[in-house]
């Protein structure tokens, strides 16, 4: 069972999240993109990324920075603050 | 013939207490403390099993559960493992796999066909011809498996627990104990776990009685008040974080440890020879198990093949408990297997160096004899037993799953770990250490390492040296030319399988284990996967370090569903008017994770939705909607929130009025709708589909986050209850039960207000979805069961009823209203669904927007109305496909009969050039049929709205 | 105030029991009295419950003599056993005590907006978890450390597969007290029920609970 320790909270299960994933708010303004581009072009490259993780229990979204390649979460903030 | 030996020191079993059971039938008797297997080999039996392919007769070859010659089965279980489970009084046990019973088994002719049922099997069978592609799948269906399943069986439930501690040591045999006896009284919290009934591992079954390093070292364990000892229970594997399920015969205990000693030892390895799976044929340290372990002798006389000393150390113990050791055949000098092969030649035991079995002999169906090779004389030796000591095998399944790098040592014959992770400490055996002295203090050393890793410096101690010398033979495999040389005994694999795979190119590790099987039955490859590994390496010229090794995955020993399953607790919501719906004959059913009413009658017969469907057109119905996600957004940034999130504009929403909103994720696609009403600027309240209630929560509180929005987003979904009061008489209804003013002009359509109702405060909304006047209530949830009452009550003269979910999907489709996630999908656009009108392109930035400023222009397709009265039409199902020419044109998302059309009606996705009115539509039915419908224009009842205008409208005729 | 009585959520479990009225909701009464060594649950449903939430919760609350948690997962306990929970940012969820009345001024300002403040009834089911098997079968519902499930601390979690907030209470002896939604209830009192059951107790009622802490109190 993966854990996560999260500011606040404390060591926590992570059967405790809903993970959504890498999640950029959408843009007033496209800048050096296309519409489809910025709606479907990912990648799945190994490495540090920062992913939003909703603790379901107090419902609050936090940004979990993780090293993908060894699934080892290097960072949690709460996505608020 | 009782194999039962006088009382043996230390024995596990209790001789006072005796019970029976059956096996094949025949009566048994055991003791407490007894494994099956030992039972019944104290009772003289030795073929214990038939193998999975060629059914060949089966007896003990670990005593442990490293293999599944012993898989049999009962009334209460499928698989028993009778290596390591206790039997229970009064079961009757039979082998699995067997046509006809264990000695008669029928299907041992499948023995004979072993020429023509060769490596790849499968893939060869199903490759051509394929004509014969049945006869096989018949064949292959009635023989595979192992076990017959009783569908009428009921399962205990088996609680699982967690355990959190400082340190998990797996495996109590001396390493364990070391690691374990360090950390007494040392203020951590320690499990010591393992899979046997007792603790002690090989300290109780291989070691001497009086070994002077082991003294004291269990008593210190379990007299320390910081170290639970779980016996009984196997680590089923290393998960994250170090979680280690471990698995009991009561259930699962989840261990998350913060520091993690593996002493898990290592698996003693068969040799390869023909017939060497003859019953009477096993591993050193089964027959010691036995002995020591249960007092049975494993045979009367015994013959023992020898690749290291512990093959002298067994030739010795059953010596003394008065088996006959007839000879030791050793593979190479005896000379340098030291002081215990010099005790044995003393004590005149026939020692034969440098001798290879040919082969074994049967008799009968088990063993008789031996058949040493020419180079050894060609001799040949009686004996109804076989014990083969050639090598270990180390049970690293644990270290590698926890991330360790594991290295083939050349030297030793065996997998150690060359690389652990932070936490993971390994010990004794499985860490290449084998002296008993040495393992306890390997044992010792882990455990202060774990005590560092802790912060802990009190736990002081050294790493032993690993063995210099090899304890694995390097090649225990002597091919015969007419096979039966087993490498797996749970796949019936033969050396010339193997090499056939790897002749056939599948000559890496992984891809012959796919290939071939090896390694893949129930065993998991514990007592074949080295003896492969060295066959491949030889055959292909390569170092056995060089070819690599399979992954050892979870589970280490297979785990009981039930195990898997704990409590077994089924998440289901119930909304607050359940127990009035369950106690009133509803066909309550899950709709996601609720349990909602489909109607109110069993099997929700057409008769009954559409007599529920006349109640809510013809004089009031009531719905029980509370399943609706409700959402509060209180706060200065509350509309810019909306804004945001959804695609219309929120400006010309005024206070007291409520809208249809809907939203769409970035590619534009729709993905939830509801309303929205505005209380006040900062204060706005949302409802959402009851299936996306919970994600259109999540998304505003995201959304709220990543644009720093001053806003409170409150999921009220369980905490308010809602009822629909629907039909042309609700408003009589609900005046009888408040004081708010009903009239069109004080309370219109789309309005919301906020009033008493039956003395509950309560949120009204005028709302439309079933086409009649209505009233959406939301009251607190736990009082929405008084509600109801109240209005079925204050409805009675009305003939007032409740309605079901497929009540109100038909009078929804009547009135072309869509179902997200049913009228749509995850491809569909606003502008497809008819909903462009909602899309406010001008707003400045929304979700969506960038894609719905592409997609606009490019409809291709759109959501329209048909209506059909063909013979055929109401065999019309959802996803029936809409035909154009020879071509998919679209699809069927809804579809119903009618009774105010008298007609079946529905709503498809069709293609813009087939989207207008008087279009025809071809709609292919299940049975292959094409069915004629017209595409009409919707909504197919009350069009102008007039059911909402009940008094500029004569609300009897409007429709 | 309503006239028609709110009912627990698990009213229903409680078939053939009489019933009482607590504050506005009417409970199942007369259950079997809790025992010390016996594993028991009872429905606390019936105590009072409010939600605060708003920029200006904190003030709202201090005006009317309600305690303030310090952060976020924190909680307040009244001498009386009426709580104070800080459920997120400026969101407080308010239980009155058994015996009620410890934060009557919070509970008598009407349900309503009130400035920056929203103020609502918050509708949820309650269970107390009494008895010797408490530690154990936290360990099997409840995934987070046990370390968390400290006596001043709200722990929202996920307990018999539902989210929760669980609360640790050390006299008159230790016993667990479960908040779930209405829509959760009665999965999570079966399975607590099954568990009780299990250990040969039984389910019992608010006033048998209320009895328990005056009896001990006395």
């Amino acid at each position: 069972m993966k854990l996560v320790d999260c500011p606040g909270l404390g060591v926590r299960p992570v059967s405790e999240f809903a993970i959504a994933g890498e999640l950029a708010p959408e843009p007033a303004e496209l800048e050096g993109t296309t519409a489809a581009r910025w709606a479907f072009e990912r990648h799945s490259v190994p490495g540090a990324r920062t992913e939003w993780w909703y603790h379901t229990p107090t419902q609050q979204w936090f940004e979990v920075r993780r090293e993908t390649a060894t699934n080892a979460i290097l960072d949690v903030r709460v996505a608020r603050e | 013939m009782s194999r039962r030996l006088p009382p043996v020191e230390g024995e596990w079993i209790d001789r006072e207490r005796s019970l029976a059971f059956t096996f094949e039938g025949e009566p048994v008797r055991a003791f407490e403390g007894d494994v099956i297997t030992s039972a019944l080999l104290a009772a003289g039996h030795v073929t214990l099993g038939r193998s999975f392919k060629y059914h060949r007769p089966r007896g003990v070859l670990s005593a442990a559960n490293h293999d599944a010659n012993v898989l049999l089965e009962s009334a209460r279980a499928t698989h028993v493992r009778a290596d390591v489970e206790p039997p229970e009084a009064g079961a009757a046990y039979h082998a699995v796999n067997t046509l006809g019973g264990l000695r008669f088994d029928a299907a041992r002719a499948l023995g004979l066909l072993s020429p023509v049922l060769p490596v790849g099997f499968y893939y060869k069978a199903f490759y051509r011809p394929r004509f014969a592609f049945p006869w096989w799948e018949r064949l292959i269906r009635r023989l595979a498996g192992l076990g017959r399943v009783d569908p009428a069986w009921r399962t205990p439930r088996l609680p699982r627990r967690h355990r959190w501690c400082d340190v998990l040591v797996i495996g109590a045999g001396p390493a364990g104990l070391g690691a374990a006896a360090a950390l007494a009284d040392s203020g951590l919290d320690v499990v010591l776990a393992d899979e046997n009934a007792h603790c002690g591992g090989s300290l109780g079954y291989a070691e001497p009685r009086d070994a002077p390093a082991a003294d004291g070292l269990l008593a210190r364990v379990t007299a320390a008040a910081n170290v639970e000892v779980l016996t009984g229970h196997f680590a089923a594997g290393c998960y994250e974080d170090l979680g280690v399920p471990l698995v009991g015969a009561d259930g699962i205990v989840h261990a998350h440890p913060r520091a993690l000693v593996v002493a898990t030892g290592v698996y003693e390895q068969p040799a390869v020879f023909r017939n060497n799976d003859a019953p009477g044929v096993m591993l050193a340290s089964a027959a010691q198990r036995l002995l020591r372990r249960y007092a049975v002798a494993p045979c009367e006389r015994a013959c023992v093949v020898a690749g290291n000393d512990s093959a002298y150390a067994a030739a010795l113990a059953l010596a003394a408990h008065g088996v006959e050791i007839a000879a030791i055949a050793d593979l190479d000098d005896p000379s340098d297997r030291g002081d215990l092969a010099a005790r044995a030649i003393a004590a005149g035991i026939q020692v034969i160096p440098r001798a290879r079995i040919a082969e074994a002999r049967t008799r009968g169906g088990r063993l008789a004899g031996v058949r040493l090779d020419a180079g050894a004389g060609g001799q040949s030796i009686d004996c109804d037993g076989l014990l083969v000591a050639v090598g270990w095998a180390a049970a690293a399944g644990l270290l590698h799953q926890a991330g360790a790098r594991l290295a083939f040592d050349a030297d030793l014959g065996q997998v150690v770990p060359a690389e652990l992770p932070a936490g993971v400490f390994a010990a004794g055996r499985v860490n290449g250490v084998f002296e008993l002295a040495a393992r306890i203090a390997d044992g010792r050393a882990a455990a202060a390492e774990a005590g560092r890793h802790l912060g802990l410096s009190g736990v002081t101690g050294d790493r032993p040296p690993r063995d210099p010398h090899a304890r694995s033979h390097p090649y225990p495999v002597v091919p015969h030319p007419r096979g039966k040389d087993f490498v797996d005994f749970d796949e019936d694999l033969t050396v010339r399988d193997l090499l056939t795979g790897a002749r056939e190119g599948f000559d890496s590790v992984e891809l012959l284990k796919r290939y071939s099987t090896i390694g893949m039955g129930p065993s998991q490859g514990k007592t074949s996967n080295m003896n492969g590994l060295r066959i491949l390496a030889r055959h292909t010229g390569r170092p056995v370090g060089a070819v690599g090794a399979t992954t050892p995955r979870p589970f280490t020993h297979p785990v009981p569903i039930a195990a898997l399953a704990g409590r077994r607790v089924r998440r289901c919501w119930r909304t607050p008017i359940h127990a009035w719906h369950a106690a009133n004959g509803a066909d309550l059913r899950e709709a996601g994770t609720w349990l909602r009413p489909m109607s109110y009658r069993a099997g929700s017969p057409r008769a009954a939705v559409e007599h529920e469907y006349r109640v809510v057109r013809e004089r009031v119905g009531l719905i029980d909607v509370s399943t609706l996600g409700k959402i509060e957004v209180f706060g200065p940034d509350a509309v810019a929130l909306l804004e945001y999130a959804y695609t219309c504009g929120f400006d010309r929403l005024a206070e007291g009025m409520t809208r249809y909103v809907f939203s769409v994720d970035g590619s534009g696609t729709l993905v939830d709708d509801g309303i929205a009403a505005r209380f006040a600027d900062d204060h706005l309240y949302l409802t959402a589909t009851s299936s996306h209630a919970q994600a259109a929560v999540r998304a505003l509180e995201l959304y709220a986050a990543q644009l720093a929005l001053d806003v409170h987003v409150l999921d009220r979904t369980f905490e308010v209850g809602a009822v629909n009061l629907a039909g042309p008489r609700s408003r009589e209804v609900l005046a009888r039960l408040t004081s708010l003013a009903l009239d069109e002009a004080a309370f219109p359509y789309l309005a919301i207000r906020s009033a008493d109702v039956a003395g509950i405060s309560a949120r009204l909304m005028r709302v439309g979805f079933v086409g009649e006047l209505g009233y959406e209530i939301h009251v607190p949830a736990n009082s929405t069961g008084a509600l109801w009452d109240a209005l079925l009550e204050a409805g009675a003269g009305d003939g007032i009823e409740p309605f079901g979910v497929e009540a109100q999907r038909l009078l929804r489709l009547e009135k072309g209203h869509l179902l997200f996630g049913q009228d749509t999908d995850g491809t569909t656009n606003p502008f497809e669904a008819n909903l462009g009108w909602g899309v406010r392109l001008s707003k400045p930035r929304f979700v969506g927007r960038h894609s719905l400023a592409e997609l606009k222009p490019r409809v291709s397709r759109r959501l329209v109305g048909f209506e059909t009265t063909a013979t055929a039409a109401g065999e019309i199902r959802e996803c029936h496909l809409v035909i154009d020419g020879s071509d998919i044109a679209g699809r069927v998302t809804s579809v119903a009969r009618s009774p105010h059309r008298n007609a079946v009606i529905g709503l498809a996705m069709v293609p813009i050039g087939m989207a207008d009115t008087g279009t025809r539509l071809g709609i292919r039915v299940t049975d292959g049929t094409l069915c004629d419908a017209t595409v009409v224009d919707t909504p197919f009842y009350d069009p102008d709205n007039a059911r909402q205008r009940p008094e500029a409208t004569d609300v009897e005729n409007a429709a | 105030m309503s006239t028609t009585p709110a009912r627990s959520p698990v009213l229903d479990a409680f078939r053939g029991a009489p019933t009482e009225t607590s504050g506005d909701m009417r409970v199942a009464a007369g259950g079997p009295a809790i025992e010390p060594g016996r594993a028991m649950v009872a429905d606390l449903s019936g105590l009072s419950r409010r939600l605060v939430v708003g920029a200006g919760a904190p003030g709202w609350l201090e005006s009317r003599g309600a305690p303030l948690p310090a952060a976020p997962g924190d909680c307040v306990e009244t001498r009386e056993g009426a709580v104070v929970a800080a459920l997120r940012r400026a969101h407080y969820l308010l239980v009155d005590a058994p015996a009620g009345g410890a934060l009557a001024p919070c509970f008598e300002a009407t349900a309503a907006r009130d400035g920056d403040v929203l103020v609502m009834p918050c509708e949820a089911a309650e269970f107390a978890l009494t008895g010797p098997g408490l530690d154990r079968t936290y360990a099997e519902l409840c995934a987070c450390p046990p370390a968390r499930l400290a006596a001043d601390a709200w722990l929202a979690t996920r307990f018999a597969h539902v989210e929760a907030g669980l609360r640790r209470i050390d006299t008159p002896a230790p016993h667990l007290r479960i908040t779930v939604s209405p829509a959760d209830a009665r999965t999570v009192f079966d399975v607590l029920c099954a568990v009780v059951g299990e250990a040969g107790g039984e389910a019992t009622t608010l006033d048998a609970y209320r009895a328990w802490l005056t009896g001990h109190a006395a």
